[in-house]
């Protein structure tokens, strides 16, 4: 004989059932406050850790380019600097040591900027001019028309047709070194006349006009032991349409181009530009101002440079994919 | 028979489920609180050494005769307090025009107030910071209420005090970053 267990369950009543709800709802709400919270702190400490790079990576690179400027180091002076090449003063362009630092109000239009593309409207831009990569030392009095210098690295070169500054703490002088020869750390080079644009002519002049008389030089004597050679370290700072821009939504960047590099993309995201010369001048006791590039009075003597960059919208960015700089040192471009 | 849990069992269950929930809910919002403080430091450092900079490439950029700067001393102009409360109405104006060393005091400062607050952009700051009124700012890090205050003597110290807030965003206490030489007396 068989017997029939009946199993009796019984349900929750529809209070349990409704404080059930309740309280897992309340819980779910606790959770999703919790993920809302997390999302935004987590995208806004990585915008902060991103501009805290770019403005370290601006300020390095800021700071290197404006440590080169002009460069006449003990010099000091632009007026005993003769320029030796084919060209004149006028037309040097970025090969020209002065201004050292001048910013331009519409890039579009100066020549300087010409040959590149895509620059951002209502965005100023900053040329930088200057020899402030060291190259070598003369190791022996400059005579006839031939040099030597003792490299100052052992990957530093001087080409033939390489434009170089040479200087003491009297005089500098541009020139185009020719028939150059390396060995032993040493490099020799001449500066024979040629008929090109970036060729040497027979005589030099400064930037008012004086003829040089002496040998590579404005006045006797000539360059002695201890002089340096130095490279331009010229280059164009500016905004225009990042690699990333596309038709449908343009993006912008701010660009370096070097005197013989290619444009380097900097910061992606930067869309205007603005700049200003802090100057100062002796006048009753001293006296500041700030100027914009049309502005700046003629005896000023600018003493600081103030940048302010105007970055797109982060929401804008979002959907852009972004670049990466890569570990370990500047690139070269 | 099969008995489902009794209304004590879930409620006790929801409790212990709940204590870690809002403890990691009160480790979220102050983890939110601490990267507000973060960003309110990182800007007053930011704010203090724009300024520093600023002073400094005057200073040591400027041949000043001995009437305006004592062998030694910092440009003595710059010595001054500063609050949020207590702006001034119209600074003067150093952009494009050249201004004394004392009223290049009075606009850096009024500089400074708009660095801190780029909120007051629209009504104030426009032609202190001098770029287009239609410029994008980054509002993400304001301070609605600040105390600075400058010491040029011997030493130059910047130091800036903005209000600390709660999780519930109630202030209690300020924040304060100090740049550069803290004076013999210790209030810079």
């Amino acid at each position: 004989m068989s017997v029939e267990r009946r199993t009796f369950q019984r349900g929750m009543s529809l209070i349990e059932l409704l404080l059930a709800v309740v309280l897992g709802v309340l819980l779910l709400i606790g959770l999703g406050r919790l993920l809302a919270y997390g999302q935004p702190l987590q995208q806004s400490l990585v915008r902060q850790a991103e501009r805290q790079e770019h403005m370290a990576l601006l300020n390095h690179l800021l700071g290197e380019l404006l440590q080169g400027t002009g460069a006449q180091g003990c010099l000091a002076t632009t007026d005993t600097v003769v320029n030796f090449l084919n060209t004149p003063w006028s037309s040097l362009g970025l090969l020209a040591p002065s201004p050292g630092v001048e910013i331009v109000a519409e890039p579009k239009r100066a020549p300087a900027f010409a040959s590149i593309r895509d620059l951002a409207e209502d965005s100023q831009a900053l040329v930088v001019r200057g020899y402030g990569a060291p190259l070598a030392t003369l190791s022996e009095d400059l005579a006839g028309e031939r040099g030597r210098a003792k490299l100052f690295a052992a990957d530093s070169r001087i080409d033939s047709g390489d434009v170089v500054m040479i200087r003491d703490c009297r005089q500098a002088s541009l020139f185009s070194a020719t028939s150059t020869r390396h060995s032993g750390g040493h490099v020799r080079f001449s500066w024979q006349a040629g008929e090109g644009g970036l060729a040497n002519s027979d005589s030099g002049v400064t930037q008012d006009g004086t003829v040089a008389s002496a040998t590579l030089a404005l006045n006797e004597p000539s360059f002695a032991e201890g002089a340096g050679l130095y490279a331009p370290t010229s280059s164009l700072i500016y905004v225009a349409e990042s690699r990333l821009s596309s038709a449908d939504r343009p993006v912008y960047a701010l660009w370096q181009k070097t005197l013989s590099g290619n444009a380097l993309e900097l910061v992606t995201g930067v869309e205007r530009l603005y700049l200003r010369y802090g100057a100062w001048r002796a006048d009753h006791g001293g006296e500041i101002g700030y100027f914009d590039a049309d502005n700046l009075p003629l005896d000023a003597r600018v003493v600081l440079l103030a940048f302010c960059e105007l970055r797109a919208c982060d929401e804008r960015l979002e959907h852009v994919p972004q670049k990466h700089w890569p570990r370990g040192g500047r690139g070269r471009p | 028979m099969l008995r489902g849990f009794t209304l004590l069992e879930v409620l006790v269950a929801t409790l212990l489920v709940a204590i870690p929930v809002a403890a990691t809910q009160m480790l979220m919002l102050r983890s939110a609180a601490v990267v507000g403080v973060v960003h309110s430091d990182a800007h007053a450092r930011y704010a203090a050494s724009h300024f520093v900079a600023r002073v400094s490439a005057f200073h040591l950029g400027g041949f000043w005769p001995d009437s305006a700067v004592s062998p030694g001393q910092w440009l003595r102009n710059i010595d001054m307090e500063l609050s949020a409360d207590d702006l001034p109405v119209s600074p003067p104006q150093c952009i494009n025009r050249w201004c004394s060393a004392s009223q290049w005091a009075d606009f850096e400062s009024a500089h400074l107030a708009c660095v801190l607050n780029v909120q007051l952009l629209g009504d104030f700051c426009v032609d202190v910071v001098g770029i287009p009124h239609h410029a994008v700012t980054d509002r993400s890090t304001r301070f609605t209420a600040f105390n600075v205050r400058v010491s040029a003597g011997d030493d130059f110290a910047v130091a800036i005090e903005w209000p600390r807030l709660e999780v519930n965003q109630t202030p209690s206490g300020m924040h304060r970053i100090t740049l550069g030489t803290v004076l013999r007396n210790g209030t810079p």
